[in-house]
Protein backbone atom coordinates (compact mmCIF):
# COMPACT_ATOMS: atom_id res chain seq x y z
CA UNK A 1 0.00 0.00 0.00
CA UNK A 2 2.64 2.34 -0.75
CA UNK A 3 1.48 5.45 -2.05
CA UNK A 4 3.58 9.17 -1.41
CA UNK A 5 1.25 11.11 0.64
CA UNK A 6 3.08 14.15 0.87
CA UNK A 7 2.09 17.97 -0.66
CA UNK A 8 2.88 19.88 -4.01
CA UNK A 9 6.36 21.26 -3.16
CA UNK A 10 7.44 18.72 -1.44
CA UNK A 11 9.45 17.49 -4.28
CA UNK A 12 11.48 20.20 -6.13
CA UNK A 13 9.67 21.35 -9.51
CA UNK A 14 12.85 19.66 -11.59
CA UNK A 15 11.73 15.82 -9.42
CA UNK A 16 8.38 16.62 -9.59
CA UNK A 17 8.29 16.66 -13.26
CA UNK A 18 10.98 14.26 -14.01
CA UNK A 19 8.50 12.04 -12.55
CA UNK A 20 5.66 12.91 -14.15
CA UNK A 21 7.68 12.57 -17.51
CA UNK A 22 8.58 8.88 -16.87
CA UNK A 23 5.08 8.31 -16.22
CA UNK A 24 3.88 9.90 -19.00
CA UNK A 25 6.46 7.77 -21.19
CA UNK A 26 5.32 4.66 -19.56
CA UNK A 27 1.61 5.27 -20.06
CA UNK A 28 2.71 5.67 -24.03
CA UNK A 29 4.61 2.49 -24.19
CA UNK A 30 0.84 1.05 -22.34
CA UNK A 31 -1.17 2.71 -25.01
CA UNK A 32 1.46 2.31 -27.77
CA UNK A 33 1.07 -1.98 -26.71
CA UNK A 34 -2.74 -1.75 -26.55
CA UNK A 35 -3.11 -0.44 -30.10
CA UNK A 36 -1.21 -2.93 -31.78
CA UNK A 37 -2.73 -6.15 -29.58
CA UNK A 38 -6.41 -7.21 -29.42
CA UNK A 39 -7.43 -6.35 -26.13
CA UNK A 40 -11.05 -8.58 -25.33
CA UNK A 41 -13.73 -6.27 -24.10
CA UNK A 42 -14.05 -8.11 -21.34
CA UNK A 43 -10.74 -7.12 -20.09
CA UNK A 44 -11.87 -2.82 -20.71
CA UNK A 45 -14.74 -3.74 -18.70
CA UNK A 46 -12.75 -5.66 -15.81
CA UNK A 47 -10.70 -2.85 -15.95
CA UNK A 48 -13.04 -0.34 -15.38
CA UNK A 49 -13.91 -2.21 -11.75
CA UNK A 50 -10.95 -2.66 -10.71
CA UNK A 51 -10.18 1.71 -11.49
CA UNK A 52 -13.26 2.06 -9.70
CA UNK A 53 -12.73 -0.80 -6.81
CA UNK A 54 -8.68 0.45 -6.30
CA UNK A 55 -10.34 4.69 -6.05
CA UNK A 56 -12.88 3.57 -3.17
CA UNK A 57 -10.72 1.75 -1.50
CA UNK A 58 -7.44 4.29 -1.79
CA UNK A 59 -10.07 6.85 0.38
CA UNK A 60 -10.59 4.63 2.97
CA UNK A 61 -8.31 4.73 5.94
CA UNK A 62 -8.03 1.99 8.05
CA UNK A 63 -7.46 2.43 11.73
CA UNK A 64 -3.87 3.12 12.18
CA UNK A 65 -3.57 5.59 9.49
CA UNK A 66 -2.90 3.35 6.44
CA UNK A 67 -5.22 2.46 3.28
CA UNK A 68 -5.20 -0.51 1.03
CA UNK A 69 -4.67 0.06 -2.40
CA UNK A 70 -5.59 -3.10 -4.46
CA UNK A 71 -2.61 -2.55 -7.01
CA UNK A 72 -1.46 -6.14 -6.85
CA UNK A 73 -5.46 -6.94 -7.94
CA UNK A 74 -5.40 -4.71 -10.85
CA UNK A 75 -1.59 -6.38 -11.61
CA UNK A 76 -3.24 -10.05 -11.68
CA UNK A 77 -6.56 -9.33 -12.99
CA UNK A 78 -5.92 -7.06 -15.77
CA UNK A 79 -2.02 -7.64 -16.42
CA UNK A 80 0.84 -5.00 -16.76
CA UNK A 81 -0.37 -3.41 -19.94
CA UNK A 82 -3.29 -1.94 -18.73
CA UNK A 83 -1.75 -1.45 -15.06
CA UNK A 84 -0.34 1.84 -15.95
CA UNK A 85 -3.88 3.49 -17.39
CA UNK A 86 -5.33 1.96 -14.32
CA UNK A 87 -2.95 3.60 -11.88
CA UNK A 88 -2.81 6.49 -13.71
CA UNK A 89 -6.16 7.61 -13.75
CA UNK A 90 -6.81 6.06 -9.96
CA UNK A 91 -3.92 8.80 -8.95
CA UNK A 92 -5.60 11.54 -11.19
CA UNK A 93 -8.91 10.89 -9.18
CA UNK A 94 -7.41 10.68 -5.75
CA UNK A 95 -5.09 13.88 -6.38
CA UNK A 96 -8.47 15.20 -7.53
CA UNK A 97 -10.02 15.31 -4.06
CA UNK A 98 -6.58 15.96 -1.89
CA UNK A 99 -4.96 12.41 -1.59
CA UNK A 100 -1.29 13.20 -2.61
CA UNK A 101 -0.37 16.04 -4.40
CA UNK A 102 -0.60 16.19 -8.00
CA UNK A 103 2.90 17.19 -8.42
CA UNK A 104 3.22 13.92 -7.07
CA UNK A 105 1.16 11.78 -9.27
CA UNK A 106 4.28 10.64 -12.19
CA UNK A 107 6.03 9.69 -8.63
CA UNK A 108 3.22 7.74 -7.42
CA UNK A 109 2.04 6.09 -10.54
CA UNK A 110 5.83 4.91 -11.01
CA UNK A 111 5.53 3.20 -7.07
CA UNK A 112 1.68 1.94 -7.91
CA UNK A 113 3.06 0.58 -11.44
CA UNK A 114 5.93 -1.39 -9.52
CA UNK A 115 3.28 -2.82 -7.83
CA UNK A 116 1.07 -4.17 -10.45
CA UNK A 117 4.21 -5.28 -12.40
CA UNK A 118 5.45 -7.41 -9.71
CA UNK A 119 2.21 -9.01 -8.49
CA UNK A 120 2.01 -9.84 -11.44
CA UNK A 121 4.89 -11.56 -12.83
CA UNK A 122 4.37 -13.34 -9.16
CA UNK A 123 1.39 -14.41 -10.01
CA UNK A 124 2.50 -16.28 -13.20
CA UNK A 125 5.63 -17.23 -11.67
CA UNK A 126 3.92 -18.80 -8.34
CA UNK A 127 1.74 -21.02 -10.81
CA UNK A 128 4.78 -23.78 -11.19
CA UNK A 129 4.73 -23.83 -7.67
CA UNK A 130 1.63 -24.19 -6.33
CA UNK A 131 -1.78 -24.98 -7.84
CA UNK A 132 -3.49 -22.72 -5.32
CA UNK A 133 -5.20 -19.32 -6.34
CA UNK A 134 -5.37 -18.02 -2.90
CA UNK A 135 -1.46 -18.60 -2.44
CA UNK A 136 -0.35 -17.82 -5.25
CA UNK A 137 -2.29 -14.46 -5.34
CA UNK A 138 -1.25 -13.94 -1.55
CA UNK A 139 2.10 -14.18 -2.28
CA UNK A 140 2.51 -12.35 -5.83
CA UNK A 141 0.31 -9.23 -3.32
CA UNK A 142 2.89 -9.15 -0.60
CA UNK A 143 5.45 -8.98 -3.47
CA UNK A 144 4.06 -6.29 -5.28
CA UNK A 145 3.62 -4.03 -2.16
CA UNK A 146 6.71 -4.64 -0.75
CA UNK A 147 8.53 -3.76 -4.57
CA UNK A 148 6.18 -0.31 -4.22
CA UNK A 149 7.66 0.27 -1.02
CA UNK A 150 11.07 0.12 -1.31
CA UNK A 151 10.05 2.25 -4.56
CA UNK A 152 8.71 4.57 -2.74
CA UNK A 153 11.08 5.05 -0.56
CA UNK A 154 13.88 5.20 -3.42
CA UNK A 155 11.88 7.66 -4.80
CA UNK A 156 12.09 10.31 -2.08
CA UNK A 157 15.63 9.52 -1.10
CA UNK A 158 16.52 10.63 -4.99
CA UNK A 159 14.09 13.25 -5.23
CA UNK A 160 14.83 14.98 -1.90
CA UNK A 161 12.46 16.82 0.34
CA UNK A 162 12.27 20.55 -0.25
CA UNK A 163 12.43 23.13 3.38
CA UNK A 164 13.97 20.25 5.50
CA UNK A 165 16.86 20.18 7.54
CA UNK A 166 17.27 16.03 7.59
CA UNK A 167 19.59 14.31 6.36
CA UNK A 168 19.37 10.96 3.78
CA UNK A 169 20.02 8.36 6.53
CA UNK A 170 17.32 10.36 9.33
CA UNK A 171 15.10 10.60 5.89
CA UNK A 172 15.53 6.70 5.15
CA UNK A 173 15.44 5.77 8.88
CA UNK A 174 11.72 7.52 9.26
CA UNK A 175 10.57 6.12 5.77
CA UNK A 176 11.73 2.66 6.81
CA UNK A 177 9.62 2.71 10.00
CA UNK A 178 6.46 4.31 7.26
CA UNK A 179 7.13 1.23 5.22
CA UNK A 180 7.02 -1.45 8.13
CA UNK A 181 3.82 -0.26 9.48
CA UNK A 182 2.50 -0.52 5.62
CA UNK A 183 4.03 -3.79 5.08
CA UNK A 184 1.72 -4.84 8.41
CA UNK A 185 -1.16 -3.14 6.04
CA UNK A 186 0.46 -5.29 3.18
CA UNK A 187 -0.52 -8.68 5.20
CA UNK A 188 -4.33 -7.52 5.77
CA UNK A 189 -3.91 -6.45 1.88
CA UNK A 190 -2.60 -10.21 0.57
CA UNK A 191 -5.10 -12.18 2.40
CA UNK A 192 -7.96 -9.99 1.36
CA UNK A 193 -6.70 -10.41 -2.63
CA UNK A 194 -5.93 -13.86 -1.77
CA UNK A 195 -9.73 -14.46 -1.12
CA UNK A 196 -10.60 -12.09 -4.20
CA UNK A 197 -8.68 -14.00 -6.63
CA UNK A 198 -9.37 -17.75 -5.00
CA UNK A 199 -12.96 -16.28 -5.29
CA UNK A 200 -13.11 -15.48 -8.74
CA UNK A 201 -10.93 -18.63 -9.34
CA UNK A 202 -14.07 -20.82 -8.54
CA UNK A 203 -16.98 -18.54 -10.42
CA UNK A 204 -14.88 -17.35 -13.56
CA UNK A 205 -11.70 -18.93 -13.79
CA UNK A 206 -11.78 -17.19 -17.51
CA UNK A 207 -11.19 -14.10 -15.93
CA UNK A 208 -7.94 -15.05 -14.41
CA UNK A 209 -7.04 -17.08 -18.29
CA UNK A 210 -7.33 -19.96 -16.62
CA UNK B 1 5.15 -32.14 -12.91
CA UNK B 2 2.06 -31.29 -10.87
CA UNK B 3 3.17 -28.84 -7.61
CA UNK B 4 2.11 -30.39 -4.54
CA UNK B 5 0.42 -27.79 -1.77
CA UNK B 6 0.20 -29.94 1.08
CA UNK B 7 3.99 -30.70 1.19
CA UNK B 8 4.49 -30.61 4.75
CA UNK B 9 6.34 -28.19 6.07
CA UNK B 10 6.38 -26.03 2.51
CA UNK B 11 5.05 -23.10 3.76
CA UNK B 12 6.81 -22.96 7.20
CA UNK B 13 9.01 -20.31 6.13
CA UNK B 14 6.34 -18.31 4.61
CA UNK B 15 4.70 -18.32 7.85
CA UNK B 16 7.61 -17.34 9.73
CA UNK B 17 7.97 -14.52 6.95
CA UNK B 18 4.38 -13.24 8.20
CA UNK B 19 5.02 -13.47 12.00
CA UNK B 20 8.35 -11.39 11.63
CA UNK B 21 6.73 -8.74 9.68
CA UNK B 22 3.52 -8.62 11.81
CA UNK B 23 5.78 -8.12 14.96
CA UNK B 24 7.91 -5.38 12.57
CA UNK B 25 5.05 -3.63 11.69
CA UNK B 26 3.30 -3.40 15.45
CA UNK B 27 7.11 -2.38 16.37
CA UNK B 28 6.99 0.40 13.99
CA UNK B 29 3.67 1.34 14.85
CA UNK B 30 4.03 1.59 18.30
CA UNK B 31 7.11 4.18 17.75
CA UNK B 32 5.14 6.46 15.12
CA UNK B 33 1.47 5.80 17.01
CA UNK B 34 -1.60 6.03 15.51
CA UNK B 35 -1.87 9.64 13.55
CA UNK B 36 -3.30 9.92 9.69
CA UNK B 37 -1.28 8.85 6.78
CA UNK B 38 -0.27 12.44 5.57
CA UNK B 39 1.37 13.38 9.25
CA UNK B 40 2.82 9.55 9.29
CA UNK B 41 4.79 10.75 5.47
CA UNK B 42 5.13 14.60 7.28
CA UNK B 43 6.70 13.27 10.31
CA UNK B 44 8.87 10.33 8.43
CA UNK B 45 10.95 13.31 6.30
CA UNK B 46 10.85 16.03 8.89
CA UNK B 47 8.14 18.16 7.18
CA UNK B 48 6.72 20.18 10.55
CA UNK B 49 3.15 19.47 11.17
CA UNK B 50 -0.07 20.65 9.70
CA UNK B 51 -2.48 21.33 7.12
CA UNK B 52 -0.68 20.50 4.00
CA UNK B 53 -2.07 23.53 2.26
CA UNK B 54 -0.02 26.01 4.14
CA UNK B 55 3.02 24.37 2.38
CA UNK B 56 5.06 27.58 0.96
CA UNK B 57 8.09 26.62 -0.70
CA UNK B 58 7.81 25.36 -4.21
CA UNK B 59 4.21 24.89 -6.37
CA UNK B 60 1.48 24.62 -3.98
CA UNK B 61 -1.50 23.64 -6.58
CA UNK B 62 -3.12 22.54 -3.49
CA UNK B 63 -5.63 25.05 -1.98
CA UNK B 64 -4.83 27.30 -5.27
CA UNK B 65 -8.30 27.20 -7.37
CA UNK B 66 -6.58 28.91 -10.13
CA UNK B 67 -3.52 26.19 -10.44
CA UNK B 68 -5.95 23.75 -9.66
CA UNK B 69 -8.48 24.68 -12.24
CA UNK B 70 -5.84 25.07 -14.94
CA UNK B 71 -4.49 21.62 -14.65
CA UNK B 72 -8.14 20.06 -14.37
CA UNK B 73 -8.78 21.82 -17.38
CA UNK B 74 -5.04 20.77 -19.31
CA UNK B 75 -6.28 16.83 -18.10
CA UNK B 76 -9.59 17.03 -19.31
CA UNK B 77 -8.01 18.86 -22.79
CA UNK B 78 -5.65 15.68 -23.32
CA UNK B 79 -8.20 13.59 -22.30
CA UNK B 80 -10.48 14.86 -25.16
CA UNK B 81 -8.02 15.23 -27.94
CA UNK B 82 -7.03 11.32 -26.91
CA UNK B 83 -10.29 10.10 -27.42
CA UNK B 84 -11.28 12.86 -30.26
CA UNK B 85 -8.62 12.27 -32.27
CA UNK B 86 -6.71 8.83 -31.39
CA UNK B 87 -7.73 6.26 -33.73
CA UNK B 88 -9.24 2.97 -32.24
CA UNK B 89 -8.87 -0.10 -33.15
CA UNK B 90 -11.39 -2.71 -33.74
CA UNK B 91 -11.58 -4.84 -30.36
CA UNK B 92 -12.54 -8.62 -30.70
CA UNK B 93 -16.23 -8.70 -28.66
CA UNK B 94 -16.98 -5.06 -29.15
CA UNK B 95 -19.55 -3.26 -31.23
CA UNK B 96 -17.06 -0.74 -32.85
CA UNK B 97 -14.52 -0.57 -35.37
CA UNK B 98 -12.12 1.58 -36.36
CA UNK B 99 -12.82 3.77 -39.92
CA UNK B 100 -9.44 4.21 -40.96
CA UNK B 101 -7.07 7.44 -40.55
CA UNK B 102 -10.32 9.20 -39.63
CA UNK B 103 -10.59 7.64 -36.33
CA UNK B 104 -14.18 8.01 -36.29
CA UNK B 105 -16.38 5.06 -34.61
CA UNK B 106 -18.72 3.54 -36.76
CA UNK B 107 -21.73 1.59 -35.45
CA UNK B 108 -22.39 -1.99 -36.73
Amino acid sequence: MAHIHLEDGSFTLFWAAAWWVVALVLIGVALFLLRFRRTDNKKIILAAFVTAAAFAVFQVQIPGGVHLNLTPLIGILTGPVLGPLIVFIVNILSAAIGHGGWGLVGANVLVNFSEVLIAYATFRGMKRMTPDLFSQAGVATFAGLFVGNVMMIVLILVSGIQGVSQTQSQILAGLSLVAAVNMGAAIIEAFITGFIVAYIGKIRPDMLDR
Amino acid sequence: MEPDSAAPGRWGPVLFLLILVAAIAVVAFSRTGSIPIEDRYRQAVGLPAGNPEEATFGISVEGDPVLYGIVVIALLAAGFAAYRYLPMKETETGPEKCSGETGKIQRR
